[in-house]
């Protein structure tokens, strides 16, 4: 009689997702880990970054147009509703959508008015398979003038969430 | 009329913050396996960490903190983020941690005041 463990463990390793290659199979048992830039690292731009301008004092510290939950609320469901109604997870088209969203769902704040304002859009595109996710955020900021908000969105066989940060600049 | 600030730092610098992330989820939930009861306190957890490490830093920075946390299952993860700000003084870093049972992704924006 073959032992049991063992023959879970081998059907649960064939049935393992291609999400990284073998050669990463042997992790360090604590952990490793990888780290994304924003740009490369390698261009100009990354090293020109040192150097800022420092404006003066605008006194403006009320921002003239408040962040409005409600609205941006409805703009991002409206946009995950658009680009992943009924569509199937795949993975080149999941990340193009991903990126797509948040460039979208920027822009469409934007229209809103806010001058003063910076956004952030955060977008998680999941595939659906029974597995535990948890996603958490915290800010260190002006509680009075910042604000986010959050939509989610589920499909057949994807998840999609979209958290809009809007951060005041004085 | 001196209009640059080469000696303070007031842009986002990303090897000290990526220090940090990685810091604060070693110390967290490094060497754990994935348990479904106890990842909403790890993700608090983490976050929270991250943020006392980096205003610890004393930079004159708003910080975004989010962390994810996912099980290894063979399911596919897609995250992207699309950020108006003033590309010369803020800045955003993620870092992607993994260990046997669990992946951990914890992406810090930093705003300049």
């Amino acid at each position: 009689m073959t032992n049991p463990m063992a023959s879970v463990m081998n059907s649960s390793m064939k049935r393992r997702g291609s999400m990284f290659d073998g050669s990463l199979a042997r992790l360090n048992p604590v952990g490793s880990s990888t780290r994304t830039f924003g740009e490369d690292p390698t261009s100009e731009t990354f090293l020109i970054k040192k150097l800022s301008t420092r404006y003066q004092n605008t006194y403006k510290l009320e921002p003239d147009q408040r962040f409005e939950c409600g609205k941006v609320q409805a703009i991002a469901e409206q946009v995950l509703m658009d680009y992943l109604e009924d569509i199937e997870y795949n993975v080149a088209g999941c990340r193009q959508a991903c990126k797509t969203i948040g460039d979208k769902i920027v822009k469409a704040v934007q229209n809103l008015g806010y001058k003063r304002h910076k956004i952030i859009a955060l977008v998680h595109i999941g595939q659906l398979q029974d597995q535990g996710i948890r996603v958490g955020s915290r800010c260190l900021w002006d509680d009075k003038r910042d604000n986010w908000v959050c939509a989610f969105y589920e499909g057949k066989s994807l998840w999609a969430t979209a958290t809009v940060y809007g951060v005041y600049y004085e | 009329m001196d209009d640059f600030q080469a000696g303070e730092e007031t842009t986002f610098v990303v090897d000290d913050v990526s220090n940090v992330i990685k810091e604060s989820i070693e110390n967290t939930i490094g060497g754990n396996a994935y348990q479904h009861n106890k990842v909403n306190q790890w993700t608090s957890n983490v976050v929270e960490l991250c943020l006392n490490q980096l205003t610890k830093l004393n930079r004159p920075f708003k910080y975004i903190v989010t962390a994810v946390i996912m099980q290894k299952n063979g399911a596919g993860l897609h995250t992207a983020s699309s950020c108006f700000w003033d590309n010369s003084t803020d800045g955003s870093c993620t870092l992607r941690w993994e260990n046997k049972t669990m992946y951990c992704i914890v992406s810090v924006f930093g705003l300049a005041i």
